[in-house]
């Protein structure tokens, strides 16, 4: 679909000139296929993850920004928090159900720091060890949660 | 006054309308650039009425002398109303910016001009034509005049799309277009339900009149086609130069939602998301509005209020959103679908009984399973609707074959939401399930609801 296009065009430029504070678009992975971004997240001063640094996928779908797109943690550094799971999962409902076209690269990006800012405990999900254990015993198979995925 | 013959061909700069004078109509060939106080000059001269007692009507607004039939709204083949009155107690003011400051219509002149009608398609049929020169009007001007004139906006079942239309109003009693109105509707309330603006009718004879308002396409489509169209009132022209919230273009015409920050979309977005939600099937059902989309931001009361506004998405996806529609009223009722193949009346069923008769093709059949009553427990769906057929012809059997078939392949491909049975079926993403029917969690691979055992055991296995 052309508007997938032309919107991520316009999300990139606006990214580009004005990126908001902690939050940086890698231009070279974005130069390769306009539908996967890697985002360079850096954790908020006076926060639990001062100075660290983070990255995170963004994959759209063809149906983007009527569709989520797909948002994982990715690299090294996986954030320890209660609502990211070690592979680099993120239980955040505006990725979900509760998405809206109105809402950008951008958006969620600022969502994800203020998730990150707001934790008082550093601590994996209480289910991380067993869902970890599973994803890994298939990792192809594992795919990102679609709350509407019934067709 | 010169007459001023085409020769075959309209000249560009000037337009045909109908005029009727007790409920007689004439064509008439005007200068764009002339004014209605020269047309009343001609009308009365043809008529043999005094000129000061000679009014013309549009859209059930007399029309003030010193506009231009341009300026006026008048299109290609617009018809005029001519009568004839003593005094005129409505006084009108032709300003054509009033559109701009205005979310809604403060008269009722506006009647954007389909200007590529071609001209050299309409018969110049006129013993009485005639015109002043005229100097050409200036064509920057006419496009912004135009623009202007473009505040309502229709879905035409002739051109298929979204057209601008114009507000036109006529008689309860006798359906003729002369009818004053008391005042300019100033609201879509005054526009939609009639009564809310009082009028009088022109016609001879006819006394009682509510005027009721409609709209037109500004097209002219030859032929039998039916006048009157659906409005589209959440759809606007863009003079505010909003951005649309999904693509960040700025279009014209545009949604605005009827949400309090009035968020605006382009149609092209707007047709996408209701496409793509209604294949979703996650519309929403409303007691008040039906089957609808809110705001795409979330707000609250923001629902599309009027259905036709999905017709924008074209005739087989509004036929399905109709099919939807009409369906989640009726299980929003508690209703059911009869199952037989031919049949598939949907009725609401009233028993608790599992045994329940379709009213009206009299099948009885079980409520829980869709097949033909039994006493029984329902059986497993491959045994079920077993050798029946045994008499039949070969060609009744051989389409229960079919049939049983495709069932067998619905089994074998979906499961049944634990909450209300609809068949699912997954084509990929996690185990977690969100029925669309009822809007229950369940889990892919347990057949029963979501749990967090099953988020920790096999989420995304």
């Amino acid at each position: 679909m052309a508007s997938m296009e032309k919107r991520l065009q316009k999300e990139l430029q606006a990214m580009t000139k004005d990126p908001p504070p902690g939050v940086q678009v890698d231009q070279e992975s974005c130069s390769r296929v306009m539908n996967e971004w890697i985002v360079d997240l850096e954790g908020a001063t006076g926060t639990l993850y001062e100075a660290e640094k983070f990255q995170l996928q963004f994959k759209f779908g063809s149906k983007y920004p009527f569709d989520s797109p797909q948002v994982t943690f990715l690299g090294p550094n996986i954030p320890i928090h209660p609502h990211v799971y070690s592979n680099g999962h993120i239980c955040l409902s505006i990725l979900t159900e509760d998405w809206s076209p109105a809402l950008s690269v951008q958006s969620v990006c600022l969502s994800i720091v203020s998730m990150l800012s707001s934790c008082t405990e550093k601590k994996r999900p209480p289910d991380n060890a067993i869902y970890v254990k599973t994803c890994s015993k298939n990792p192809k198979k594992t795919r990102w949660w679609y709350h509407d995925d019934t067709v | 006054m010169a007459g001023r013959r085409t020769q075959g061909l309209a000249l560009p700069d000037s337009i045909i309308v109908n005029v009727c004078f007790n409920s007689q109509q004439r064509s008439y060939e005007l200068d764009r650039c002339s004014t209605v106080a020269e047309l009343r000059q001609r009308l009365a001269e043809d008529y043999g009425v005094s000129v000061s007692e000679m009014k013309i009507l549009l859209g059930g607004s007399l029309l003030a002398d010193d506009l231009t039939i341009e300026g006026s709204g008048v299109g290609m083949e617009s018809t005029l109303f001519a009568i004839q009155r003593r005094s005129s107690p409505v006084s009108l003011k032709g300003d054509a910016a009033i559109f701009l400051s205005q979310p809604l219509i403060a008269t009722t002149t506006s009647d954007a001009n389909g200007s590529d009608n071609s001209p050299s398609q309409t018969p110049t049929n006129h013993e009485d034509s005639k015109a002043g020169v005229s100097p050409h009007p200036d064509a920057t001007e006419s496009d912004c005049s135009r623009q202007l004139l473009d505040q309502y906006f229709v879905f035409c079942k002739v051109c298929k799309e979204v057209r601008p239309g114009r507000l036109r109003v006529r008689c309860s009693v006798c359906g003729d277009g002369a009818v004053l109105v008391d005042k300019g509707p100033g609201s879509w309330d005054d526009v939609l339900t009639p009564g809310r603006v009082g009028g009088t009718c022109q016609t001879l004879h006819c006394e009682q009149c509510i005027p009721v308002f409609y709209f037109k396409c500004a097209e002219q489509h030859q032929g039998n086609v039916s006048d009157t169209v659906a409005a589209l009132h959440h759809i606007r022209p863009n003079r505010r130069s909003v951005f649309c919230i999904t693509c960040e273009d700025v279009m014209s015409p545009v949604v605005v939602f009827p949400c309090e920050s009035s968020h605006v979309m382009c149609l092209s977005c707007f047709i996408s998301y209701c496409t793509i939600r209604l294949h979703e099937r996650r519309f929403v059902q409303n007691s008040q509005y039906g089957y609808t989309l809110p705001c795409p931001a979330g707000c609250p009361d923001s629902l599309i209020q009027e259905q036709h506004h999905f017709s924008i998405m074209g005739q087989e996806e509004y036929e399905r959103y109709k099919d939807f529609a009409a369906e989640e009223c009726l299980m929003a009722g508690g209703g059911i679908y009869c199952p037989r193949l031919e049949c598939g009346s949907g009725f609401i069923v009233d028993a608790v009984d599992s045994r329940v008769i379709c009213p009206h093709c009299k099948y009885v059949f079980c409520r829980n399973c869709r097949e033909a009553a039994h006493y029984e427990e329902c059986a497993p769906i491959s045994q079920a609707s077993g050798n029946s057929q045994r008499f039949s012809d070969p060609d009744r059997a051989a389409r229960a074959q079919w049939e049983k078939q495709s069932a067998h392949t619905i089994h074998e491909t979906t499961k049944g939401c634990p909450g209300c049975g609809t068949r699912t079926e997954r084509d990929g993403g996690c185990m977690h399930m969100k029925c669309a029917r009822c809007g229950e969690d369940w889990c892919w691979l347990c057949v029963k609801l979501w749990d967090r055992e099953c988020q920790g055991a096999h989420w995304f296995a």
